[in-house]
């Protein structure tokens, strides 16, 4: 068991987001009004960037109003088979909105079939779905949950849908879902400024609200990286930052997390490298592309890292990166420094090696420069970019 | 429960890159199939949202393209949503591709048009309601009769030779070889159901003489309101596919004329046209039918920035959303391939698929069914493509 102790959503603890209560507030609004509008809503964003307590709080809010909620969440079905686990959710759905408790259906088409025919009679009053984790879950899954669940449910009008998660947007079929869903945030859900971190860290770590300047500056205004910097030690932080990766898995997970952080963006090939830098061992620099890959797989899978488009190429979740570098900067200064220069050296080589990509892995080459220069660590000599790169830089 | 994505194994290819892409992490392959229609994954990598959703939702909407440019993609994938789910909350979408074999000229009359989207309306709910007889069994005898009627009248052949292909081969497939192949849905029933369906749909049958086009039209709008659905969208495609229309844009404005004085008519009873035209007939209906184009309207014009897209949605949804572009699976000396393909290719969407198929090719030829592209493989797809030599796709077109 991790150290770690999570904070429970509590209404009394809860800080900042009127923008998008606002927004979920005139929703459902227009839901008890019977207008048209968006009925779907995304929530998504960073790891500990406040999903989980602003889908709470919007829950309490909702209770109060007294409007039903059926609240599914994705994680409980994580390796089930997809078809018994939409017929599970199919049945719960039922239960949870008056209908049969049992004999559905012989399968999720006639299942889906007996939920909405039920469904009907409830939808005389407004009904909000949440489903939670959509992004996490396997792709297996969602396509079948879209269409005996989520398809037809996003065309029901009294129903406002809300899908939260983080990592891979899944390309639904449906448009209710994808193209005229509307996020909540812009289009993430963002940190929050430094007076909401004040204000977060008086409500939830009174002790630790004079420092909010200071953990502000390191962790962005991530909320949930607030209140870990603000009450345990940076090591503790981290593993309290990748609860959502399964306790066995966790230490390998940190330690790739760990060799991977000093890179803006990564893939299988610089895998091997950093490895063999962090383990200080060369055998890592003969493994397999499908090895690498392995570990780049384990690390979406737990959402901790993405494709990114712009870098035209892997990158770690914002906040695990930022944390997890500063980890190694204050407690592994030494580790953190041969990592910076594994990567200035393999930018190097690949300047020198791929004249079409030149300029690309220059720029690289010179980030890790600078970040060696900016704490005294600065490359040697011979690994100095030249002149003439500079210039070119 | 089967997946309706065909695994790579099931491929008869010889060519390697079935293996190749399994290799480098997708679960089918995104660039095979060139046909829009048979294509699975079609409405989960669409390209330019803005325009589907300019397309999508009650009221009249136009799309303008080039020939080969996506619009039968995109007219196939609106069908497609329209079928998701079990029940009839969705839009029912009538295809209409206007029959110019049978009608003999382009210049079809309102009584023409009214007929030959009756007959497809009726194709698409007989086709609809054998993959959900629920829909049928829960109505009373008048409205089965009116249903079984609708079919009789307006299907090419007589109910019975439809319902007995049905029963002879316990399944719906060869009803959609005959009146539809690229008609999707999702979960056809069994074969007891099926046969119920279809034994209960033949005694409903009343053989009263078939009215004229317009009161039939009028007779299949009422069944569908019936059935619960909530508009209709008449997905007008292929006016260009006539002998007189293919590069004439006045002629495929005045083949349309008569849709065009209704469709505004329409609207007020929830039946929407949803057209998909080649771009030279824009300025045209613009000038003629300025309130009807007034809005809704989304003109495809595919740059190397959106072709690129194209691909990077592609290597998205068939890897899982594990990597989107690729780079992913590409040297270091290697970046920005789709761009790099883009650039190469005629601005329309299959090129850029047979030429990044060409791609992996290149690769396996040169390399076998392992490893990361390389600039070679690129160069050498590109080559070929300029020298001519990429001949599947002119031919198709």
């Amino acid at each position: 068991m991790s150290a770690v102790q999570l904070l429970p959503y509590s209404p009394r603890l809860f800080v900042n987001r009127e923008q998008e209560l606002q927004m979920l507030e005139e929703r459902v609004q227009a839901l008890k009004e019977g207008r048209d509008g968006h009925r779907v809503l995304i929530l998504s964003g960073e790891r500990g960037i406040g999903k989980t307590w602003l889908r709470s709080h919007f829950e309490h809010q909702l209770s109060q109003e007294r409007i039903p909620v059926v609240r599914l969440d994705l994680k409980e079905y994580a390796g089930k088979d997809p078809a018994w686990a939409v017929a599970d959710i199919l049945q719960r759905v039922s239960i949870e909105t008056g209908g049969p408790r049992e004999r559905l259906g012989a399968d999720l088409a006639e299942m889906s079939r007996t939920v909405f025919r039920h469904l009907q009679k409830f939808l005389q009053q407004p009904l909000v779905v949440i489903v939670d984790h959509v992004y996490e879950s396997d792709w297996a899954l969602l396509p079948l949950l879209e269409d005996y669940l989520l398809g037809p449910l996003a065309a029901e009008r009294r129903v406002l849908l809300l899908l939260t998660g983080r990592g891979r947007l899944y390309p639904w079929k449906n448009p209710e879902l994808s193209t005229l869903a509307v996020p909540l945030g812009k289009p993430e859900l963002e940190p929050f400024d430094p007076l909401f971190t004040k204000d977060q860290l008086k409500r939830q770590a009174p002790s630790q609200a004079h420092r909010a300047d200071e953990i502000y500056e390191l962790t962005g205004g991530n909320p949930l990286a607030n209140y870990l910097v603000a009450a345990y030690s940076l090591d503790q932080a981290v593993e309290g930052l990748l609860e959502p990766v399964p306790e066995e898995r966790r230490r390998t997970v940190r330690e790739y997390l760990e060799a991977l952080c000093v890179l803006r963006a990564f893939d299988e090939e610089r895998i091997p490298d950093m490895l063999a830098t962090y383990y200080d061992n060369d055998s890592y620099r003969q493994w397999t592309y499908a090895r690498s890959r392995r570990v780049r797989e384990e690390l979406i899978r737990w959402g901790l890292a993405r494709w990114d488009a712009e870098q035209r190429g892997y990158v770690m979740d914002r906040i695990v990166r930022q944390l997890i570098e500063r980890y190694l900067q204050t407690q592994k200064p030494e580790l953190w420094r041969r990592l910076h220069q594994t990567a200035y050296q393999l930018y190097q080589q690949w300047a020198n090696n791929y004249p079409a990509t030149r300029e690309r892995w220059l720029e690289e080459a010179e980030y890790h420069r600078q970040r060696l220069q900016e704490y005294g660590s600065l490359p040697s000599r011979s690994e100095n970019i030249s002149a003439a790169d500079r210039r070119i830089l | 429960m089967a997946s309706s994505t065909p695994a790579l194994h099931q491929t008869p290819d010889s060519s390697g890159v079935p293996e190749w892409l399994r290799w480098a992490g997708f679960r089918f392959d995104p660039f095979g199939p060139l046909d829009a229609a048979a294509d699975p994954h079609l409405s989960e990598y669409l390209v330019g949202h803005e325009v589907f959703a300019r397309v999508w939702g009650d009221g009249i909407s136009w799309v303008f393209a080039p020939a080969g440019g996506g619009k039968t993609a995109l007219r196939i994938s609106v069908m497609q949503t329209c079928w998701i789910g079990q029940e009839t909350n969705r839009p029912f979408p009538i295809p209409y591709v206007p029959p110019f074999l049978a009608w003999g000229h382009a210049r079809p009359s309102e009584e023409e048009h009214l007929m030959a989207l009756t007959r497809s309306g009726a194709r698409a709910l007989f086709l609809a309601m054998a993959h959900r007889p629920h829909w049928f069994f829960r109505l009373d005898v008048s409205e089965r009769q009116d249903i079984a009627n609708l079919f009789q009248w307006n299907l090419s052949g007589p109910l019975s030779v439809y319902l007995n292909l049905c029963r002879q081969s316990r399944q719906i497939s060869p009803l959609r070889e005959v009146l539809d192949p690229t008609f999707v849905m999702r979960d056809p029933p069994d074969e007891v159901t099926l046969q119920q369906w279809c034994d209960e749909l033949e005694s409903a049958l009343a053989f009263q003489p078939a009215p004229p086009p317009a009161e039939r039209w009028a007779h299949l709008l009422a069944v569908l309101k019936m059935l619960g659905f909530p508009s209709v969208y008449i997905l007008a495609d292929g006016f260009d596919g006539a002998p007189e229309t293919i590069d004439n844009p006045m002629m495929i404005v005045d083949c349309m004329r008569p849709l065009l004085h209704r469709a505004e008519k329409w609207a007020q009873d929830n039946v929407f046209l949803k057209a998909f035209l080649p771009t030279e007939t824009f300025p045209l209906l613009a000038e003629q039918f300025p309130l009807l184009l007034s809005d809704h309207v989304a003109v495809i014009h595919w740059t190397p920035d959106l072709l690129a897209e194209i691909i990077r949605r592609r290597v998205y949804v068939a890897s899982g959303g594990n990597f989107g572009s690729l780079d992913a699976v590409a040297s270091p000396a290697l970046r920005d391939v789709e761009t790099a393909l883009a650039r190469s290719v005629m601005p329309l969407p299959r090129e850029m698929l047979v030429l990044t198929r060409q791609v992996i090719e290149e690769h396996v030829r040169r390399e076998g069914a392992e490893g990361l592209l390389t600039g070679e493989d690129v160069e050498a797809a590109i080559l070929q493509y300029t020298q001519g030599n990429l001949l599947l796709t002119r031919t198709a077109r």
